[in-house]
C-alpha cells in the first residue's frame, strides 16, 4: 500500500501540467454545454425552402405564379442562373426542385388549354408530393379563373392577384416545458467533445510512463520492492484524477445548479468514472506497446479523433449509417455518448461493457508490464 | 535514373507509414464522412405524413364544404373534424397530432406543435386553400354569373403538374470518392513531393549523390519518375476500393471512368512537379508554406464539406475545378472539363519539370 501512494503522489508531481489542463478542459465542458443546448433545436427547419425557377413565359401570370411561391407557399426563389447551374444546385441539395414554367404559359390558361409545369426533384427527394400540391394550389386557381374571365387577360390577372384580405394566422399550442429536452442536448454536446479532450490529456501519463521505460525506471523498480501491479495501480489512480477533471466538472455543475435533468445521475455518474479510467489504461497501454512518440501522437490522434466521431460523441450515430452502426460499437466512446445522450435503452448493459473495457485494458497493460519486467 | 526512380519506389512501400495514409486514410475519410454525413445531405427535411384535428364555425356552407374537401383530400394529410378544442391543443402539446386548425368565417388560425417542418408545410398548404379561396370570392364579385358553372366544375382531381426526378442520384461515398482523391492529390503530392530532395539532404545523401557520375538531370528526373507509382497507387487503389468496397459510383461508361483515371493522374503529376520546383526553390521547409496554402484551398472548394463555399472565391480555385469536372464527367458525361483540366494540368507539368530540372541542374554538392 505504501508503495502505491508513493507512485501515485510521484506521478501526480510529474502530471502538474495535465492536472492544470485537466481543469481547463473541465471548465471548457462546462461552457460548451451552453452552446449545446441549441441543438436540441439543429433540425428546426428554415422559413422557406429554396427552389430554382426557370421562367420561359415571362409574362404577367408567370409574374402572379413566382409571387404566389414567395408569399403564400414559403419558397425561396432562384433565379438568374444557368440550367447547368440548377441542376449542380439540385445535386448539391442546394435547393429542393427545379421548376419550370413553359413557354406561352399565359396564353394556354387564357385559351383554357393549361400547360403543365414541370417540376424537377432529385429522385430521393420526400417532400415532391407536396411541392406539386403547392404548384397545384394555385394552378387549380388560375384554371377557374379563366374560365371565369373568358379569355380577357386583365381579368384573369385581377382575379388572380386581388386579396380578399382573408387571414392565415399561426399559434404555437406547445405549453410544456423544453427545459429537459435542452439540457439533456447541452451535456450531451459537451461530453462528445470532453471524450476526445480527456485522451489528448491521457498523452501526458502515456509520456511520463514512456519515460519510465527509456530511462530506466523498470529496471530500478525490479530492483526495489514495487511490483509490476502497484506501479500500474499507483499511476493509474494519479492518472485518472487528471481524467475526472475533465469529465466530472460539467455533470457536477448540472447536479448543483438544479437542471432539469431528466437522466439516472448514478448511471451517468459511474459511466464517467469507467470512461476516465478507460482512458487512463489506455494511456498505460499504448506507453507500453509504443516504443516511439511519434507514434503515440499519432494513435493518440486517432483515438481521439476518429474514435470520438465513430463513437457518435458529436453527432448521433443515426440507422442510415447502415454498417458503420456496429463499427461504432466497438469503440467504447459509442457506449458512453449512447447513455449520456439518453438514447440508450438499458444503461446497465452501458455500464457492464465500459466496465469490460476498462478490465480489459488495464489486465492487457499489466501483462505487457510483466512481460517486459521479465 | 532508373535506378533513382527504383529507390524512391522502395522507399514508398518500405515506409508502413506512407503506404497507410496514401492508401487506407483515404479509403477510411471515403467510407467514415460518406456513411457519416449522407443523412445531412439533404436540401430540407422529410415532412412525412401530417396529423391534424380541425374545426370550422362561422362561415357558409360553401366556404365549409371547401374547405374540407381541401384537409381532407390531400393524400399526405390525416384530418379528423372535432368540437374539443381544448384536447385537440392538449394533443398538439403532447405531439400526438401535429396542429389544431381553425376556420372561423374567412380567417384561418393553426394552432402549430414543435416540428418545424411540419408546420411550414401547413402554412404553405393553408396558403395555397386561401388563394382557391380568394379566387372564388375575386369571380363572385367580378362576373357572379359564371360562379354557379365554375362551382360545378369537378377539379379537385386535376394535376396540373408534370413531376419529374433528375434521373441522377450522387450520395455522400460517391462526393468523397472524388473530394478524398483530390485531397491526397494536393496534400501528398504538392506538400509530400516538396520534401523530396530535403529528405535527401537530412538523410546526407544529397551530396554523394550529386558527385556520383550520375548526371544531375538523370537524378531528378528519376525522383520524378519515381513518384509516379505513388500517384498510380493512390489514384487508382482509393478508386478500387471506393467502388468494390463501399459501392461509390464514377462513370457509367468505361471510356468515362478512363478520362477520369487520366484527368487524376494528370493533376498528380502537376502537383508532385509543382511540390518538387517549391521544394527546390524555398530555402525554408516548403511543406511549411505549402500545407497552409493547400489546406485553405481545399477546406474553401468544399473538398471537406459542400458547405464551405464562398461565391466568387471558391469557384476560382484549383481544387474545386477539379472536382466540377469530375462530378460533370461522373454525373452528366460532360467530359469538357475533364480534357481541359488534363491538358492544363500536363502543360503545367512539363513546364514545372523543365523549370525544375533547370534549376536543379545548377545545383552544386558542397
Amino acid at each position: 500500500m505504501n508503495n502505491i501512494v508513493k507512485i501515485f503522489c510521484g506521478t501526480l508531481r510529474r502530471l502538474k501540467i495535465a492536472i492544470i489542463l485537466a481543469l481547463i478542459c473541465g471548465i471548457a465542458g462546462v461552457a460548451l454545454y451552453f452552446p449545446g443546448r441549441g441543438t436540441a433545436d439543429a433540425f428546426m427547419a428554415d422559413e422557406k425552402i429554396d427552389v430554382a425557377v426557370i421562367d420561359n413565359d415571362n409574362s404577367e401570370l408567370s409574374k402572379c405564379l413566382k409571387t404566389y411561391f414567395d408569399k403564400k407557399v414559403n419558397m425561396n426563389i432562384v433565379e438568374e442562373a444557368t440550367v447547368k447551374k440548377y441542376n449542380d444546385m439540385l445535386i448539391n441539395t442546394d435547393i429542393s426542385a427545379i421548376i419550370e414554367i413553359p413557354e406561352d404559359f399565359q396564353q394556354s390558361v387564357i385559351d383554357g388549354n393549361i400547360k403543365k409545369i414541370t417540376s424537377t426533384t432529385l429522385d430521393d427527394y420526400e417532400n415532391a408530393a407536396y411541392v406539386s400540391v403547392y404548384i397545384d394550389g394555385f394552378m387549380r386557381s388560375a384554371d377557374v379563373a379563366s374560365a371565369a374571365a373568358k379569355g380577357d387577360k386583365d381579368m384573369l390577372i385581377k382575379i388572380l392577384s386581388t386579396e380578399t384580405g382573408a387571414e392565415l394566422t399561426t399559434e404555437s399550442a406547445v405549453i410544456s416545458s423544453r427545459e429537459a429536452v435542452y439540457v439533456q442536448s447541452g451535456y450531451y454536446f459537451s461530453s462528445g467533445f470532453l471524450t476526445m479532450l480527456v485522451y489528448g490529456v491521457g498523452i501526458f501519463v502515456t509520456l511520463a510512463v514512456m519515460d519510465d521505460k527509456t530511462y530506466g525506471t523498470y529496471n530500478r523498480m525490479r530492483a526495489s520492492s514495487v511490483t509490476g501491479m502497484q506501479y500500474i495501480i499507483g499511476t493509474s489512480m494519479a492518472s485518472s484524477i487528471s481524467s475526472l477533471l475533465v469529465m466530472l466538472p460539467v455533470l457536477l455543475f448540472l447536479i448543483i445548479s438544479g437542471a432539469e435533468i431528466t437522466f439516472s445521475i448514478p448511471y451517468v455518474l459511474i459511466a464517467n468514472i469507467l470512461f476516465a479510467l478507460i482512458s487512463t489504461a489506455l494511456a498505460i497501454f499504448i506507453a507500453l506497446l509504443v516504443n516511439e512518440k511519434a507514434t503515440i501522437f499519432m494513435l493518440s490522434g486517432c483515438i481521439a479523433g476518429l474514435g470520438s466521431i465513430l463513437g457518435g460523441a458529436f453527432f448521433p450515430i443515426m440507422e442510415s449509417a447502415g454498417p458503420l452502426k456496429y463499427i461504432s460499437m466497438l469503440t467504447p466512446q459509442f457506449w458512453f455518448t449512447d447513455l449520456v445522450g439518453g438514447s440508450s435503452a438499458n444503461p446497465l448493459i452501458n455500464i457492464t461493457v465500459l466496465a469490460l473495457y476498462t478490465a480489459l485494458l488495464f489486465l492487457a497493460s499489466a501483462v505487457i508490464f510483466s512481460k517486459r519486467a521479465k | 535514373m532508373l535506378k533513382v526512380a527504383i529507390k524512391e519506389m522502395k522507399g514508398y512501400f518500405r515506409s508502413p507509414v506512407a503506404v497507410f495514409m496514401t492508401v487506407f486514410f483515404p479509403c477510411l475519410l471515403i467510407y467514415v464522412l460518406g456513411t457519416m454525413l449522407q443523412s445531412l445531405d439533404i436540401s430540407d427535411h422529410s415532412i412525412g405524413d401530417i396529423n391534424v384535428k380541425y374545426n370550422i364555425s362561422a362561415t357558409d356552407k360553401y366556404n365549409a364544404d371547401a374547405f374540407k374537401t381541401f384537409i381532407t383530400g390531400i393524400d399526405m394529410v390525416k384530418a379528423e373534424e372535432t368540437t374539443d378544442k381544448e384536447e385537440a391543443l392538449s394533443l398538439t402539446d403532447k405531439g400526438e397530432i401535429n396542429a389544431y386548425i381553425e376556420l372561423n368565417g374567412d380567417d384561418i388560425k393553426v394552432f402549430t406543435g414543435d416540428n418545424d417542418t411540419i408546420n411550414r408545410a401547413l402554412r404553405s398548404m393553408l396558403g395555397s386553400y386561401n388563394t382557391m379561396a380568394d379566387t372564388y370570392k375575386n369571380i363572385a364579385m367580378v362576373n357572379p354569373a359564371a360562379l354557379q358553372e365554375i362551382i360545378n366544375k369537378d377539379i379537385s382531381e386535376m394535376s396540373y403538374v408534370e413531376q419529374n426526378g433528375l434521373g441522377i442520384t450522387r450520395s455522400m461515398i460517391d462526393y468523397y470518392a472524388v473530394s478524398v482523391i483530390v485531397m491526397m492529390i494536393f496534400m501528398s503530392g504538392v506538400t509530400g513531393q516538396s520534401e523530396a530532395f530535403k529528405e535527401e539532404k537530412n538523410t546526407n545523401t544529397y551530396s554523394r549523390l550529386l558527385l556520383t557520375t550520375t548526371p544531375k538531370l538523370s537524378v531528378f528526373f528519376g525522383k520524378v519518375i519515381g513518384s509516379i507509382p505513388t500517384s498510380v497507387i493512390t489514384v487508382g487503389a482509393t478508386m478500387i476500393f471506393a467502388v468494390v468496397f463501399f459501392g461509390a459510383n464514377y462513370c457509367s461508361d468505361i471510356l468515362g471512368n478512363v478520362l477520369l483515371v487520366v484527368m487524376l493522374l494528370s493533376v498528380s503529376l502537376a502537383a508532385t512537379s509543382l511540390g518538387t520546383v517549391a521544394g527546390l526553390i524555398m530555402k525554408i521547409p516548403a511543406a511549411s508554406v505549402l500545407m497552409p496554402i493547400c489546406w485553405q484551398m481545399l477546406f474553401f472548394s468544399g473538398t471537406f464539406s459542400k458547405e464551405n463555399f464562398i461565391e466568387g472565391y471558391s469557384t476560382s480555385l484549383p481544387p474545386y475545378l477539379i472536382q466540377q469536372a469530375a462530378f460533370d464527367l461522373t454525373l452528366f458525361g460532360d467530359g469538357s472539363g475533364a480534357i481541359a483540366v488534363t491538358l492544363i494540368s500536363l502543360a503545367l507539368f512539363i513546364i514545372l519539370t523543365v523549370i525544375g530540372a533547370a534549376i536543379f541542374s545548377k545545383k552544386k554538392a558542397v
